[in-house]
């Protein structure tokens, strides 16, 4: 949600009394004394919140196309189980087999399953992407929060550090960490969500600065709140909408990220996996013919982006409170 | 202009922002649309110019200039006539100019395109325009960025936009509506003389009675997208048939207005355009409203005196007093002192370089002393720039003051810091100018209104929520909606909220910053009487920050005038108004536009030239000579003092426009306005 809408903008998006977007003075609103009749119902936030995020057709498929996508992942295998996990027992298994009805999606290089493969490396993707995003997140709102609402030197000060951590590239200081440190699961989640926070913070910094400046966080100011409240009651809660988007969208970033180190071979180890490392197999193989190990992971992995940022779309709309129902 | 009618698609249906509208405009003649905000004056100033945003259309009638239906020409042939000859300027100098483009390229701009000109002679023609809209250094301007400029000159470079190309009609909307009454008047004047010289015609588009009433040959006043009544100026204002233009010019405070009289406004807000209405649409806000206004839509009439409006049942002429509900309330203002302020003063640092090191600093409030009594509204006037909002703002605590003491009921609150300031803050309260920022977009707005008592810890949460009732309803809203969000409250019953919120603690001062300048004049009424009549139920004093002198006028028992950071004038309404000291002052009353034709043209007297000196770097001696007519060497080389002029009214000019007290008594008050100023 962008705040110098809030501020009186004169095009409200819908409602029926402001039917001339940008040619009144800076009051949209036409007059006194609409009649509310005290028997209308008022919906909580959370359900009007629903209703506009269902309005987004494109976003209410992605929610099911992700939500069938972590059923297969993490309960699929449990009822259809492969091997995954030992390379011993895939002594003598044909490898790089095409598609077949034994294999639906065929085998791998390993003679893995590569349907099974799949799922398994979607679970690995999927979880550490998540939490990732989730770690992006908080580091980034803090962060910039703190920054922007106490601001002066303090700002300064984050700011230009902020700088000199982003004039680093995101993937080589990662490597660089990752070959000092080892490619452990949980290090790669923690290097991921920590390299991934600098772009977020920038803008809850600069959501930060406006808020604290409006006049609701003045007044606020001026009945003897406590620099908390206002932070808490105000600049967070409406900063909520990018807060929210921002952190789909890392998410999205952080899958993307951990399968780009995984095509370089620096993800998950065998005989885990994840989407990215699959990925890596794959292309070795792909001028061979095995095209399997190549397209339906790949198809895959671009579905999982795609419906992430189509969500993250829908969830801006959720919390910019004029698109509502009046 | 035959019969237009401009209808919007929206998700919920069509809108017919203006329907069955016929507007005629005769060579170099002044026409103006007035009327509240959504009646569809502007969409009207963007139809004729074929601007309407995507999802509007011109359904019906013809817009006929100089023989072509303008309504029928191709998108190509209209751009030939599009700032050749209509041009149109906006209402927000602030956002109509390209920021990356130098003043001359962007006003040359038109020219090049219209009449093929080269770079040079785009230049000469840009001069030519330049001094015709009276800008300041012409020259200078043309390699000027537009952030360079202030408000003032940044409108006038749009209207020398406007003039490049010579058009033969302008259409001028709010042109005035974001600057300040002085600079208000001079961009008015210059249309006045452009209109004259070049046989232009103009449509001044406007909420301002005012405005209209000095200006215009013609007036049409728009309502719901119809015409609610058109006649000569000089007619309309005199003898108005529609009940709308009455109720409409009754709801304006003027600065000669009663004390005691309590605002005419308009209830209720005008109708649904995407609904067909088979009624007449002023009725069910019209006073005079009867069975057959409710159920037929009257037709257009013309009356003998070349009135045409729609009406049933006309009115004759303006509102009389007897009319008005006439209350007048006797105030008793205690003379205990709630708030005093001594020689104030703020100053921001101006930062620039990597370091943002302090390279000079702005002189927002540079000895500000007053005093406000228990129960009054004290007044602070001046143009923007002024220092009347820092000031206002460091009463309430939000800003610190580098100097000067702000004593409020007998504390000291100056430097106060952390839990002691804050139980403070119960007394002292601050209402906000913007409807729509001084509202959390995502609290309800019961938990809007019982913020500040769940802040300073009142009561328990149920006797916080019954609070919140009482003041809903004190405020005249309905208190089942509560649970609502802001967004779904109009302009003027967001700011009902805000004086709730501000009253919630019961406290003993409110600071209101320009609390009716975003609203439309019906609705300012509203506002302004609330504010009033609740004053008198809580003995609250106000602080009343405003640059609309009528309002101040209105609803101040004494007023400060403020000028780039001092108070240059300071005592009662009646005495600063009606036989003001200050020349500064004089001008200021000047400038507010009269709604009476008559006394608005025949207007003489100071006019306040030129704009607002820089406040980081401000003239020595009087702060106002630079602009003051009266300015003699005197005044450049040490600050008046302040002199008597009444028992509570004081001026700090050597050439006042009245005579002091007396000579002798100047040194006494002098000496004793450091420490008591505009005591009775």
């Amino acid at each position: 949600m962008s705040n110098s809408d809030g501020t009186g903008a004169p095009g409200n998006f819908i409602g029926p009394d402001v039917p001339f977007p940008g040619a009144e003075s800076s009051v949209s609103s036409v007059g006194e004394e609409s009649s509310f009749s005290p028997s209308d119902k008022v919906e909580s936030n959370f359900r009007q919140g629903l209703r506009v995020f269902a309005r987004n057709k494109l976003a209410l498929i992605s929610v099911y196309v992700l939500g069938l996508l972590v059923i297969a992942c993490f309960i699929v295998p449990i009822f259809w189980r492969t091997n995954q996990t030992s390379l011993l027992q895939q002594i003598g298994v044909p490898q790089n087999q095409p598609p077949s009805l034994h294999h639906l999606l065929g085998t791998d290089v390993n003679g893995f399953d590569e349907l099974g493969r799949i799922l398994y490396g979607g679970k690995y993707s999927l979880t550490l992407g998540f939490l990732a995003g989730l770690i992006t997140i908080v580091v980034g709102t803090l962060y910039g929060m703190i920054s922007g609402f106490f601001g002066g030197i303090v700002d300064t000060i984050m700011m230009r550090l902020l700088d000199a951590m982003l004039s680093i590239p995101n993937l080589f200081l990662i490597i660089a960490l990752v070959a000092v440190f080892g490619k452990s699961t949980p290090f790669l989640i923690i290097v991921i969500g920590m390299t991934g926070w600098f772009l977020t913070a920038r803008l809850i910094r600069s959501d930060a600065l406006v808020i604290k400046n409006l006049e609701y966080s003045q007044a606020s100011l001026a009945m003897g709140a406590s620099k908390l409240h206002v932070i808490r009651r105000h600049v967070f809660v409406n900063s909520m909408g990018n807060i929210v988007t921002v952190g789909t969208f890392s998410v999205a970033d952080a899958i993307q990220l951990l399968s780009a180190l995984g095509f370089l071979g620096l993800g998950i180890q065998l005989p885990a996996t994840d989407w990215g490392t699959m990925l890596n197999e794959g292309t070795q193989e792909l001028w061979n013919g095995y095209w399997w190990e190549v397209f339906p992971v790949s198809i895959l992995f671009i579905v999982v982006i795609v419906c992430i940022n189509f969500i993250g779309d829908a969830m801006r709309d959720i919390f910019e409170v004029r698109l509502r129902d009046r | 202009m035959e019969n237009l009618q401009v209808q919007f698609k929206m998700r919920t249906g069509n809108a017919i922002a203006v329907d069955n509208f016929s507007l005629t405009v005769e060579s170099g003649q002044c026409v103006g649309i007035v009327g509240e905000s959504g009646c569809g004056k502007s969409t009207t100033g963007f139809a004729i110019m074929q601007l309407l945003a995507g999802n509007g259309f011109i359904t019906d009638g013809r817009i006929v200039f100089d023989g072509t239906d303008l309504a029928t020409l191709s998108e190509k042939d209209m751009q030939d006539v599009r700032g050749n000859k209509i041009a149109l300027i906006p209402q927000d100098p602030l956002t109509s100019l390209n920021p990356t483009t130098k003043i001359g390229r962007q006003v040359g701009e038109g020219y090049k395109i219209h009449r093929g000109a080269s770079d040079e002679e785009a230049t000469k023609r840009v001069l030519e325009v330049l001094e015709m809209v009276e800008m300041p250094r012409p020259k200078e301007r043309l390699n000027q960025y537009p952030f360079e400029l202030s408000g003032g000159l940044r409108q006038r470079v749009m209207i020398a936009m406007g003039l490049v190309c010579a058009p033969s009609l302008l259409i001028a909307d709010e042109p005035t509506t974001a600057l300040d009454v002085t600079i208000q008047e001079q961009i008015l004047d210059i249309f006045d003389s452009l209109r004259k010289e070049l046989a232009m015609s103009v449509i001044l588009i406007t909420h301002d009675m005012g405005v209209i009433a000095g200006r215009t040959d013609n007036v049409v006043v728009m309502y719901a997208g119809r015409k609610a009544e058109e006649n000569t100026t000089e007619k309309l204002f005199a003898t108005m048939r529609h009940p709308y233009t009455q109720a409409l010019l009754a709801s304006v405070p003027s600065i000669d207005a009663s004390k005691g009289a309590t605002l005419r406004s308009i209830a209720g807000l005008p109708p649904d355009l995407s609904k067909e209405i088979m009624a007449c649409r002023f009725a069910p806000r019209c006073q005079y409203a009867t069975a057959k206004c409710h159920n037929e839509d009257p037709p257009a009439t013309v009356d003998k005196d070349g009135s045409e409006y729609a009406c049933f049942y006309p009115v004759n002429g303006p509102a009389g007093l007897d009319e008005v509900k006439v209350e007048i309330r006797e105030r008793t203002v205690s003379t205990k002192e709630i708030l005093r302020i001594t020689s104030l003063t703020k100053e921001f640092p101006i930062r620039s370089g990597p370091l943002r090191r302090k390279t000079g600093k702005v002189h927002a409030v540079s000895g500000v002393s007053f005093a406000v009594y228990e129960g009054e509204t004290f007044g602070l006037v001046g143009e923007s720039g002024c220092g009347k909002t820092t000031t206002g703002r460091m009463i309430v605590g939000l800003e610190h003051p580098n100097s000067g003491e702000i004593i409020f009921e007998d504390r000291d609150v100056t430097s106060m810091k952390g839990r002691a300031t804050r139980a403070l803050q119960r007394d002292r309260q601050m209402m906000f100018q913007d409807p729509y920022s001084s509202l959390n977009p995502r609290m309800k707005v019961g938990d809007i209104i019982r913020e500040p008592l769940a802040i300073q810890k009142v009561g328990t949460h149920q006797e916080q929520v019954q609070q919140v009732a009482r003041l809903m309803t004190a405020v005249g809203l309905d208190p089942a909606s509560a649970q609502r969000h802001p967004h779904e409250f109009s302009g003027g019953q967001r700011q009902r909220i805000g004086l709730a919120r501000a009253l919630a603690l019961n406290p003993k001062l409110v600071v209101a910053d320009e609390p009716v300048s975003a609203l439309d004049v019906s609705i300012q009424a509203q506002i302004l009487n609330l504010m009033k009549e609740l004053q008198q139920d809580l003995g609250v004093s106000f602080v009343m920050v405003s640059h609309d002198l009528a309002v101040v006028n209105y609803m101040a028992d004494r007023i400060g005038v403020m000028y780039l950071g001092e108070i240059v004038e300071v005592g009662d309404s009646e005495s600063v108004f009606r036989r003001p000291a200050h020349p500064y002052t004089q001008g200021l009353l000047n400038a507010v536009p009269l709604p009476d034709p008559k006394e608005a043209k025949n207007r003489k007297g100071i006019k306040i030239e030129g704009e607002l000196p820089s406040s980081a770097n401000p003239p020595s001696g009087c702060r106002f000579r630079t602009r003051c007519p009266r300015a003699q060497e005197v005044c450049a080389e040490v600050a008046p003092p302040m002199q008597s002029f009444g028992p509570v009214h004081e001026a700090a000019c050597y050439f006042p426009l009245v005579t002091p007290v007396s000579v002798g008594a100047t040194k006494a008050v002098r000496k004793s306005t450091k420490k008591s100023t505009g005591e009775v």
